[in-house]
């Protein structure tokens, strides 16, 4: 069954999926943040992300930031995630354009929103963790709003 | 060797008859009796293990270390009973807050669970299957080049302090020795690629030496720790998120996302460590400040040096034909840099309104 995105289940199944492929994560280490992902559209949405060791523990939707202590917010425009998942789906994951590094690197196509640097930086501190989260997309049927 | 012991224990006829008595079974337990607290430490949380957190209690607990430590410079472990006569090791850094920051003991825990190791997990067969050009790869190994001096650098820092810090900030000490042991496999790795993608080794140069040697010469410990965890750990951070933007090859993007991971341990010691310093010690960030003003100085000879923009703007391109039209996309990773680094000075309480790096960069942007 198609998951939308944007939407709450959307995180949910991958998280569900972070727990079912615990030795992958495990062998990652522990990642400790909370991390934002802001899809921009006509309606856009924001999602808190929390990490807990080798868990995606918590995932909620935000109608602001203020609402959860975000580490740092992952900003880009819808068809921007559409490009980066499905560039995942070919191949298990993204071509070397469409990773979060690529995406993020000078801020001219996925933003870093932070207030802490110490925070900023726990995207970099746990990337191989972050990255491997949304690689989770892989095979899921995606039906994009 | 200077050191010679208070005793000539092996010309000492006592030593061996008590060695002797004691084989015999003539036992000496009064050691038993001792007077330290007993605590009943247990994992926090089972997935973590045993951590350093969970063992931060009473007198073992690193709460409890004073600011000035006069009461042992044995190598006792802290909590443990100190008899007298214990010999002093000579540490000379006895202050808490010359070298602590409250976020070390999680980092080493960090550290050792995020452990990777690049001699297995790097797809090496990927760099003799290299899909971009010789140029191309001549730039990127003159870029691992100079990553491979920067982390050689970045774990010398802490040898040459370490072994001078009092062993009752034993977490600290630990959280150095995974910082020396990334720094190692970093420079390890940095080399390796380098000397695998077939173009060798690139060439050293001045600039970039005159910056390792201001960081590496910092009068003392936080001098040394604000220039080589906030300024040149933030610099080969900045430099590996490139290379893993501009290359496809998945050696390199292995080696930029893990890499990246070592790294913003030691820029989040960093911080850590000026903010703990500056709420014991105010009155110090004006030096601190000032001599990261000039190891930035130093950094902007490097960035402004001819064959290190020359080599970033080849690799940015892809080419040597098209480098020219990378200087605004390198410009624009400068200014990524700078304000990056502008914002973690600003977090760690040695902001700079005279920084040359930023005004070396709004040059290059006007």
């Amino acid at each position: 069954m198609a998951i939308k995105f944007p939407s709450l289940e959307f995180f949910q199944e991958l998280a569900r999926r972070m727990e079912e492929n615990a030795a992958e994560f495990e062998k990652l280490g522990f990642c400790d943040t909370v991390m934002g992902v802001k899809v921009d559209g006509d309606t856009p949405h924001l999602y808190a992300l929390t990490f807990d060791v080798f868990d995606c523990k918590d995932v909620r939707e935000l109608s602001s930031p203020e609402e959860a202590e975000l580490d740092f917010t992952l900003e880009a425009p819808l068809p921007l995630w559409r490009e980066m998942f499905e560039s995942i789906q070919k191949n298990g994951h993204p071509e070397p354009t469409y990773t979060l590094n690529s995406l993020s690197h000078v801020g001219d196509r996925m933003k870093v929103v932070y207030d802490d640097p110490e925070g900023h930086d726990k995207l970099y501190r746990f990337m191989a963790t972050l990255q491997a989260f949304m690689d989770q997309a892989s095979d899921l049927e995606i039906e994009w709003a | 060797m200077s050191y010679y012991a208070r005793d000539d224990f092996f010309n000492n006829p006592e030593v061996l008859n008590r060695s002797v008595e004691i084989l015999k079974g003539h036992l000496q337990l009064d050691w038993m009796k001792i007077d330290v607290p007993e605590a009943g430490c247990r994992p926090v949380d089972p997935r973590r293990g045993l951590t350093f957190d969970d063992t931060n209690v009473g007198a073992y607990g690193w709460d409890a270390i004073p600011e000035k430590i006069r009461h042992n410079y044995s190598m006792a472990p802290r909590g443990a009973e100190l008899p007298p006569g214990l010999p002093h090791l000579g540490y000379d850094i006895n202050r808490k807050s010359e070298v602590w920051s409250e976020n070390a003991p999680a980092l080493y825990e960090e550290s050792k669970s995020r452990h990777w190791v690049p001699s297995r997990e790097v797809p090496w067969d990927a760099v003799e299957k290299v899909a971009h050009s010789e140029e191309f790869e001549r730039g990127l190994a003159q870029l691992y080049t100079d990553l491979t001096s920067m982390a050689t650098c970045l774990g010398d820092i802490p040898s040459k302090w370490v072994w001078r810090i009092n062993q009752e900030m034993i977490e600290l000490k630990m959280w150095q020795c995974t910082w020396m042991f990334d720094a190692a496999q970093l420079a390890d790795v940095f080399r390796k690629r380098a000397i695998a993608g077939g173009t060798g080794l690139g060439r050293d140069h001045a600039p970039l030496g005159e910056l390792l040697k201001s960081v590496f010469d910092s009068g003392n410990y936080p001098c040394a720790s604000a220039s080589a965890n906030l300024l040149l750990s933030g610099l080969m951070q900045t430099l590996l998120r490139h290379v893993g933007s501009v290359s496809s090859n998945e050696a390199d993007q292995t080696i930029a996302r893990f890499g990246v991971q070592d790294l913003s341990r030691s820029l989040a010691y960093g911080i850590g460590h000026m903010q703990y310093l500056l709420s014991k010690r105010p009155h110090e960030a004006p030096a601190l400040s000032g001599h990261l003003d000039e190891v930035e100085n130093a950094l902007v000879g490097l960035l402004g040096g001819s064959l290190f923009i020359s080599t970033l703007a080849l690799v940015t391109a892809g080419s040597r034909a098209e480098a020219g039209g990378a200087v605004p996309r390198v410009t624009a990773l400068y200014r990524v840099m700078a304000d990056e680094h502008a914002a973690r000075r600003r977090a760690a309480g040695i902001g700079s309104e005279a920084s040359p790096l930023e005004a070396f960069v709004r040059e290059l942007e006007a």
